[in-house]
């Protein structure tokens, strides 16, 4: 067993944990340009054979990313409060953005309402609503990275309760207001690319 | 910063605890535990994945013949002794997988990114051990879904390790695409679980936590081919885990991605419209071409350590071994069109891919001759980890070459779907890096273990391995230049195969001693974990990190400190030296005091920035990014 108590390791330079972080973003952009390149390279295609239709996305997706704009600044500000050592600030911050982020996930869950109305149904019913697939396939997907954002942001906001989140102690504070960006963001260039795709 | 000091303190604590069974062995957060787990399932996985090989072998040598044993052994699959087509399929299909994935992704990298990572960087374990662990339990889930599908009633995936839908993607498509299919998807989403945690924790510790004086060149080339392998990894796997949710959707779920127009049984077209079966080879082959070099740069880094520690000699273009992997891991992943010349893809786009596909042998040109040349006039120790590398250049030169046959699209629509594929790729992916692997496990054992292997069973698993492997995978080459297919049952039926009978039983017989031989392997490696002879400090007189660790395996790798680095990794025969080692983390007592506590991430000074100016200004820029300067 190592005498672990007189032994000093260096500090590494980054975070592992952070850095850790940083590696999975990278691996989940990955996913979402695989299954965003195979709508834009399976498009043309599908054309060609009448098998494809351009629709307009609800306009609940616009809202969506609205709320996840607005979550994005709240996020930024719990993150500074808490560097600021302004404890009580940081956790009403930290629960507005869970909120705003489960404003996003009923926001999405009106969008896919909406999307079956319109009988653009995940199983395509008429072969020209492949498209449909693709958007509820990439949505899911998100919505799937939405919901470990919002555990993420659960545990901090409880961590902020108990007074465990303050300038020394920005572990965690850190990894989630770094990985709620990472999800707004990719939320805006689907939005987008959706928008001007369609 | 403050949030690393105190992960690194609370890391420490956990020294103190006493490890119990479970914790030590099952649930182990150590790498080096980890480590032996890949490497032991690997080999169990190899195993089941050899033995599949040779029962396939016996049905192409002997058609006719009836092996009662296979009967006992397989009961319906094998009625009176004759294999049953499908199964014989899924044997193929079940061969691919577990030798790809199991044994050469996570079999390999697994044991040898974990086990050396931390030892050879200075490390006292990974970023994250309870990723890494969680890591190898997803890897052993994934292993026993695979191996489950062999049992049920309609037999395993059987459609070729690639799983190419429409074939894939119906079940009625035939027995195999039923709930064995399933399974290969299920097993195949918790291997990519598996390999991005492994991969995630590999860069980060390799960017992060190296010891003091660990500058990036200064690092091992095996560290390099690891994080080389790690980033083609995480770049990958995700794009196949995208192909696999797709291919899901369309097998339960009902959409078309994949599906268009299909007439299955003579019965009308499927509901399944509008879906194109090219974008799933597409997104298969953007991780099937780097999943090559994810299984050979392993190989690669593990023969450069080896080479160069027993031909007692520096090896031979460090800087060019570096940037060689660089640019075959750049590359690998914009030529993957050339698994689909034959796709009906634009005769433009194909030249594009083979061109590129072309220029990949410039970096594995280099590397090949910078094995070459550092054997060349080297005090040459031939112990059995030396024997397997050198076989493992062997194998790089003879199937890298007819790579190029395969990369040029006009050969590639004749050569196609041939045995000629077979021999290129199970000689330059499949055996160079099993003997990699190989080299790997003769070289680390000591390591691992604390016991040394016997070096005469070694010598003989070598010899016979190394010449049956070259009598299994060569002839291949003439019976594809003639246009025999793969992943065919049975040629008896056709008039024009029948001359290849004889080749086929001698492949046969060479695959059964081949596999013979690695009985001794495996007598050799469990024997010797118990019983084997006790191992020395430093027992290759290696310059390396990892051998400045006790024998005896502690957690937390060091006792005290962690050792500080002060030159390169491969410095050897140095002739101002007595030894002809020189380990890293030994100081240089006679050189001045300057030399050995220069920072080497210290800020570059003025007066080489003025060199460089003067000198090629790109070249030095991007030596500098990468920390080759």
């Amino acid at each position: 067993m190592v005498k672990s108590k007189k032994i000093k390791d260096p500090s590494y330079p980054v975070a592992p944990a952070k850095l850790n972080l940083w590696l999975f973003m990278l691996a989940s952009s990955m996913l979402f340009a695989a299954t965003v390149s195979a709508f834009v390279v399976h498009r043309p295609d599908a054309e060609s054979r009448q098998a494809w239709t351009a629709f307009d996305l609800p306009i609940f997706f616009l809202y969506s990313t609205i709320i996840v704009i607005a979550s994005s600044v709240t996020a930024y500000y719990a993150y500074k409060m808490a560097k600021n050592d302004e404890l009580a600030h940081n956790k009403n911050l930290l629960l507005g953005t869970t909120i705003l982020g489960i404003g996003f996930c009923i926001s999405q869950f009106l969008g896919w309402q909406q999307m079956v109305r319109l009988d653009l149904t995940f199983v395509n019913a008429r072969p020209e609503d492949i498209s449909a697939s693709y958007v509820w396939v990439i949505t899911m997907l998100h919505f799937l990275h939405i919901l470990g954002g919002i555990i993420l942001l659960i545990a901090t906001w409880v961590q902020s309760i108990r007074l465990n989140v303050h300038k020394k102690n920005m572990g965690l504070m850190t990894l989630t207001h770094t990985y709620w960006h990472f999800v707004g963001v990719l939320w805006i260039f689907l939005y987008l690319f959706f928008y001007f795709a369609q | 910063m403050s949030t690393a000091a105190i992960h690194a303190d609370t890391h420490h604590d956990h020294h103190e605890h006493k490890e119990s069974f479970i914790s030590k062995y099952v649930f182990s957060m150590d790498h080096k535990m980890i480590s032996k787990q890949f490497l032991i399932t690997g080999i169990v996985m190899g195993m089941v994945g050899l033995i599949m090989s040779l029962i396939f072998r016996l049905q192409l040598a002997w058609p006719d013949e009836q092996f009662g044993f296979l009967e006992t052994l397989l009961g319906k699959w094998a009625v009176d002794g004759k294999l049953d087509p499908n199964f014989y399929m899924g044997l193929v299909t079940i061969h691919g997988t577990i030798m790809v994935f199991y044994v050469l992704t996570a079999g390999l990298s697994g044991t040898f990114s974990n086990l050396l990572i931390p030892l050879q960087l200075g490390a006292r374990d990974m970023a994250s051990p309870f990723m890494n662990m969680l890591s190898y339990w997803f890897f052993f889930l994934s292993s026993v879904t695979l191996l489950s599908s062999v049992f049920v009633e309609t037999g395993p995936a059987s459609g070729g390790w690639t799983v190419y839908p429409p074939l894939s993607a119906l079940e009625k498509a035939m027995p195999g695409s039923g709930l064995g299919m399933t399974l290969w998807l299920a097993a195949i989403a918790l291997f990519i679980v598996s390999s991005l945690l492994a991969g995630i924790n590999y860069i980060s510790t390799v960017l992060n936590m190296r010891t003091k004086g660990m500058s990036m060149n200064r690092m091992p080339l095996t560290i390099w081919a690891f994080f080389f392998t790690a980033i083609l990894g995480l770049l990958s796997f995700p794009v196949l885990l995208g192909a696999a949710i797709f291919l899901i959707f369309d097998r339960s779920f009902g959409t078309s991605f994949y599906l268009s127009d299909i007439y299955l049984e003579g019965v009308g077209a499927l509901e399944n419209i509008g879906g194109s079966p090219v974008l799933y080879q597409h997104l298969f082959w953007f991780l099937g071409h780097p999943e090559v070099y994810i299984i050979l740069m392993p190989a690669l880094g593990i023969t450069s350590e080896v080479i160069s520690t027993n031909a007692r000699k520096p090896i031979f273009g460090y800087t060019a071994m570096v940037i060689s992997l660089m640019g075959i891991s750049f590359l690998s992943f914009i030529v993957w069109g050339h698994h689909m010349f034959i796709t009906g893809m634009n005769p433009f786009l194909g030249s594009v891919f083979m061109i590129l596909t072309l220029i990949i042998a410039v970096p594995s040109a280099v590397k090949a001759f910078n094995y070459l040349t550092t054997l060349w006039k080297g005090n040459l120790r031939f112990n059995p980890a030396m024997l397997f590398s050198i076989g493992l250049v062997s194998f790089f030169i003879s199937g890298g070459l007819t790579g190029i046959y395969l990369g040029n699209a006009a050969l590639d629509i004749q050569l196609h779907d041939s045995y000629f594929v077979v021999a290129h790729f199970h000689l330059v992916m499949g055996s160079a890096a099993i003997f990699g692997m190989f080299a790997g496990i003769y070289h680390w054992y000591p390591k691992m273990f604390g016991r040394m292997m016997n070096k005469t069973l070694g010598y003989f698993h070598f010899w016979i391995t190394f010449i049956t492997a070259y009598l299994v995978f060569f002839p291949m080459h003439f019976m594809g230049l003639a246009g025999v297919p793969r992943r065919y049952y049975q040629f008896t039926l056709v008039e024009d195969f029948n001359v290849w009978m004889d080749v086929n039983k001698l492949i046969t017989v060479a695959a059964i001693v081949g596999g013979g031989a690695q009985l001794l392997f495996l007598y050799n490696f469990f024997y010797n974990i118990f019983k084997g002879k006790k191992a020395k400090q430093n027992p290759w007189q290696s310059n390396t990190l990892e051998w400045s660790t006790p024998v005896e395996r502690i957690h937390g790798n060091w006792p005290g400190e962690i050792p500080t680095v002060y030159r390169g990794p491969y410095e050897y025969s140095r002739p101002d030296r007595e030894e002809d080692f020189f380990p890293q983390y030994e100081p240089d007592e006679s050189a001045p005091e300057v030399l050995h506590t220069k920072e080497t991430k210290s800020a570059p000074d003025t007066k080489k920035v003025e060199e460089v100016e003067e000198g090629s200004v790109f070249f030095a820029a991007i030596k500098r990014v990468f920390g080759l300067s």
